[in-house]
């Protein structure tokens, strides 16, 4: 039967093949792990004066010894394979270095070839080319490399503008704050809580922008701030910056995030107008900010939050009232008032709050432990029972 | 007498559809294959120079809670605790649920961490088992003990919830090794911008590891067959299985012993079923159908490089109990949600992750046992051709080997968390030897599971373990057994 044997032909011609894949992928396997030991062990001796050099520097960077320290070091990391060098220096500074020293190396690489070489990616089609040079122009970038950081600050790859928010500190001017702080709603929320921090370097160009932001007419964008320089042209940061007027309640609580982490009378005093804004988010976001900032203005809205429709709000306002600590005491009235909430948030955020206002909280919480509700007396009772450690950490969440 | 023509042309005809069968089955693992490497790829030039202890000092990652379930586990429940309590992450608790257990794990806990009782607050919006008692710490404000009358890992998962404060949870098993960053890496999709539902970790064979301090301190595949071949299957399960599936419409399992879910939505679906026999596959089929119905936009994508270690089987006859629950679980979630299937309503999980886990996962082993009757009944009649049967066999040999060596190099090209040449050769060894046996048991409990649910048998089995670390953990009897969800089945 001529079909059956060419079958069997056909068979045949498959399992060899597929047998000499498979002998191929078994010594491949066992031969790329042998290679690979070997090819460690001998990167790690490579690396190993750079490594020793980076941890003396990280010890000594102030003195006159770390100066000397830093040319051997710089020529020991001219001398490893960029990749090697590049994630030597990367992770030397995540994880080790002091932020002055950092700043110290960065300058003394500035101009060496291979980092140059790797700043050029900032322009590269391929993103884990970006991811490197945002990475390393954490590192070495100056307020001269704003317009390159602009660029990475508008990548479409969320891992490099992330990257390239850590160089917000050092490369950043104010024009480039600005347009970060305008463009904050439209970051996801890691990012926004990311860029947030890094902005707090820069407080005086922030609060500008942050004001300009939450005055600037609704669905208008806030005056331009003009760059110091002549600016070349670059990138566009992302959408939210041609509609920045517009107080969403994504931008609003984007915006009373970083008037929080700021803790400026002013930013907190423009936040006041949308106390009352028609979102929840929105309203607990401001409280929260308004807690940061303590004024008696801030504490009267404070205290119109803590009667707020939405759970959400008054659990914000407790624990930005106990944020206040003793400076909120005047408060301690109308939380004692939600100790016997409906909801269970609020009332632990509330019995919390009583906790760290003093005496007249404490006062409130041992008056609710003797009578009143079920809830608010187990919740008082919680918090008693608390060890100072658990209240420090329940509160803060 | 010689059989009439016809049954040979139906016995051919049969032979076609099976072969057919698993050609499109192993195809479509190539697929998945295809599409898990440029996953790896991604994930692994975002590990380089990350910046891991950074994230510890940002904001930038959500707080979890850490819910473990755990059921007399005195013995290792101190250090259990002390791993998820020293987990690197910049804030999380962990909510430990004492389900019922009838020896010493409550005192110890008490004795080890001081506790003391508190009022409860929780609100008990899912319902459970009554709960005796929470305690916390006077050593670590971050640990929250919930006592509980004993109702099963799901029962107590949602004791867990109903107890946690943070926007997401990490449900572990007790007994599970999680590594120290694996949290903090479970938190990439967060901060790559993601909407997450859900995120899913990578579950390791302990078996043979080296365990100090309740940590893994060097990864080996074990020289016993049946723990280092499964060593293999669950390579081949979370390296491209899982992987593959991010760019094909999403998973259907996240691994109960190992995996982050958003608290709302989980709160929002009823929380676990306690009378599931797969908890885990059932939450995550619900989370999927719920997100569709709603058009949230929400992801539950794998991420491979966080990984926690998890005890298997050393025995046959446990392992027999554990595959046959899984395939138990595995049939009767489908069944519970068979809306879904071939619905273009649920998308890509409606139109191909489910029709997958239909056909090519709980039905293979009955194309299987079919394969085998054909097999049968064509060499007792004469129909089976002498040069033909023996060639197939290899090529479908070979090809199954492949997969698995394919799995074993995805390992070697991205994570090498084998620390010696032998245990490569080792995970090769056992890719070959694979489907000479082993397979066909695994099949066989499968089989099993098919006359338990007809008999509506829905009930857990006992877990039998040996320990790992430093001295031998007790055999632990649980109605709620620590193992992983039923996510290293592969039919061919």
């Amino acid at each position: 039967m001529p079909n059956a044997s060419a079958g069997v032909a056909l068979l045949v011609a498959l399992a060899v093949a597929l047998g000499s894949v498979l002998v191929v992928l078994t010594g491949t396997l066992v031969a790329h792990r042998v290679l690979r030991e070997r090819g460690r062990d001998a990167a790690i001796s490579r690396a190993e004066p750079a490594r020793r050099l980076l941890a003396a520097w990280a010890t000594s960077a102030a003195g006159a010894a770390g100066i000397a320290a830093l040319g051997e070091l710089v020529a020991a990391l001219r001398a490893l394979p960029r990749a090697d060098a590049l994630r030597l220096v990367v992770n030397a500074t995540s994880a080790q270095l002091p932020r002055a020293a950092s700043a110290a190396l960065g300058a003394a690489l500035r101009d060496e070839p291979w980092v140059r070489h790797v700043l050029r990616g900032a322009g590269a089609h391929a993103w884990w080319r970006r991811l490197e040079a945002a990475r390393l122009l954490a590192i070495v970038g100056g307020v001269a490399d704003a317009p390159t950081l602009r660029r990475l600050l508008a990548d479409p790859h969320v891992a490099v503008r992330a990257a390239a928010t850590r160089g917000l500190r050092a490369a950043a001017d104010a024009a480039l704050v600005t347009d970060v702080v305008r463009a904050l709603p439209a970051q996801p929320p890691s990012l926004q809580r990311l860029q947030t921090g890094e902005l707090c370097a820069h407080p005086e160009a922030a609060e500008g922008a942050l004001l300009a932001c939450l005055a600037a007419p609704e669905n208008a964008a806030p005056p331009p701030v003009a760059p110091p320089t002549p600016a070349p042209p670059v990138a566009a940061l992302p959408t939210v910056a041609r509609s920045a007027g517009a107080r969403s309640a994504g931008a609003l609580v984007a915006w009373a995030g970083l008037a929080a982490a700021l803790r400026r009378p002013r930013a907190a005093a423009a936040l006041l107008p949308h106390a009352g804004h028609a979102d929840p988010e929105a309203r607990a976001a401001v409280a929260r900010a308004l807690g940061a900032c303590p004024s008696p203005a801030a504490l009267r809205a404070l205290g119109a939050h803590l009667d707020d429709p939405s759970p959400t709000v008054r659990a914000a306002a407790a624990q930005a009232a106990g944020h206040l600590g003793p400076a909120g005491v005047r408060l301690a009235a109308p939380l004692a008032r939600g100790l016997a909430d409906t909801d269970g948030g609020v009332r632990l955020h509330t019995a919390l709050a009583l906790a760290q206002l003093g005496e007249p909280g404490r006062a409130a919480l041992r008056a609710a432990r003797a009578g009143g509700s079920r809830e608010a007396r187990d919740t008082a009772l919680f918090v008693a029972g608390l060890s100072d450690g658990a209240l420090l950490e329940l509160a803060a969440a | 007498m010689t059989p009439p023509l016809w049954l040979f042309e139906l016995l051919r005809g049969a032979d076609l559809l099976v072969l057919g069968y698993f050609l499109a089955l192993n195809t479509f693992y190539l697929v998945l294959l295809a599409c898990s490497a440029p996953e790896l790829r991604q994930h692994d030039l975002l590990l380089k120079e990350d910046h891991l202890p950074r994230l510890l000092s940002t904001e930038m990652l959500p707080a979890v809670s850490v819910l473990a379930p755990a059921h007399n586990e005195e013995r290792s429940i101190v250090a259990s605790v002390l791993s998820f309590l020293t987990l690197e992450y910049p804030q999380h608790e962990v909510v430990l649920i004492n389900d019922g257990s009838a020896d010493g794990t409550l005192a110890r806990l008490v004795e080890a961490y001081d506790l003391y009782e508190v009022p409860s607050t929780a609100r008990q919006a899912l319902p459970t088992q009554p709960v005796r008692a929470y305690y916390r710490s006077r050593r670590y404000s971050r640990l929250v003990v919930v006592d509980k009358a004993n109702g099963g890992k799901a029962d107590a998962l949602n004791a867990g919830l109903n107890a946690a404060r943070h926007p997401y949870v990490l449900a572990v098993d007790a007994d599970t090794l999680v590594e120290p960053d694996a949290l903090l890496r479970l938190g990439r999709p967060f901060l790559l911008g993601q909407e997450v539902a859900a995120v899913a970790g990578t579950v390791r064979v302990v078996n043979a590891c080296e365990v100090a301090h309740g940590r893994v301190v060097r990864a080996h595949v074990s020289s016993r067959f049946l723990a280092g071949v499964q060593a293999v299957e669950y390579l081949r399960a979370y390296l491209f299985g899982r992987l593959g599936w991010n760019r094909l419409g999403g998973n259907l399992i996240i691994s109960g012993a190992f995996g982050v879910f958003r608290r709302e939505f989980v709160m929002a679906v009823g929380g676990y079923r306690a009378s599931s026999v797969a908890e885990d596959m059932d939450l995550v089929v619900r989370l999927h159908r719920y997100l569709k119905e709603r058009g949230i936009r929400a992801a539950m994508p794998f991420i491979p490089d966080p990984v926690a270690w998890t005890e298997v089987p050393g025995r046959l006859d446990v392992l027999g109990r554990q595959r046959e629950r899984w395939q138990r679980g595995l049939l009767a979630t489908l069944w519970q949600y068979r809306a879904m299937l071939c619905n273009p309503r649920y998308g890509r999980v409606g139109m191909i992750a489910f029709p997958f886990y239909v056909f090519g996962e709980a039905l293979a082993p009955v194309v299987e046992l079919l394969g085998w009757a054909l097999l049968a009944l064509g060499l007792a009649i004469g129909g089976v051709d002498g040069a033909f049967a023996p060639l197939f066999f290899a090529l479908a040999y070979g090809y199954g080997v492949l997969l698995s060596l394919l799995a074993v190099a995805l390992e070697e090209l991205s994570f090498r968390r084998y620390a010696s040449v032998a245990d490569v050769g080792r995970l090769v060894l056992y890719a070959l030897l694979e489907p000479l046996g082993y397979r066909q048991i695994t099949v066989w409990h499968r089989l099993r599971a098919f006359v338990r649910v007809a008999r509506g048998d829905l009930a857990w089995g006992v877990m039998q373990r040996d320990g790992f670390g430093a001295g031998p953990a007790p055999a632990a009897a649980s109605t709620a057994p620590p193992a992983t969800a039923p996510d290293v089945r592969r039919a061919a």
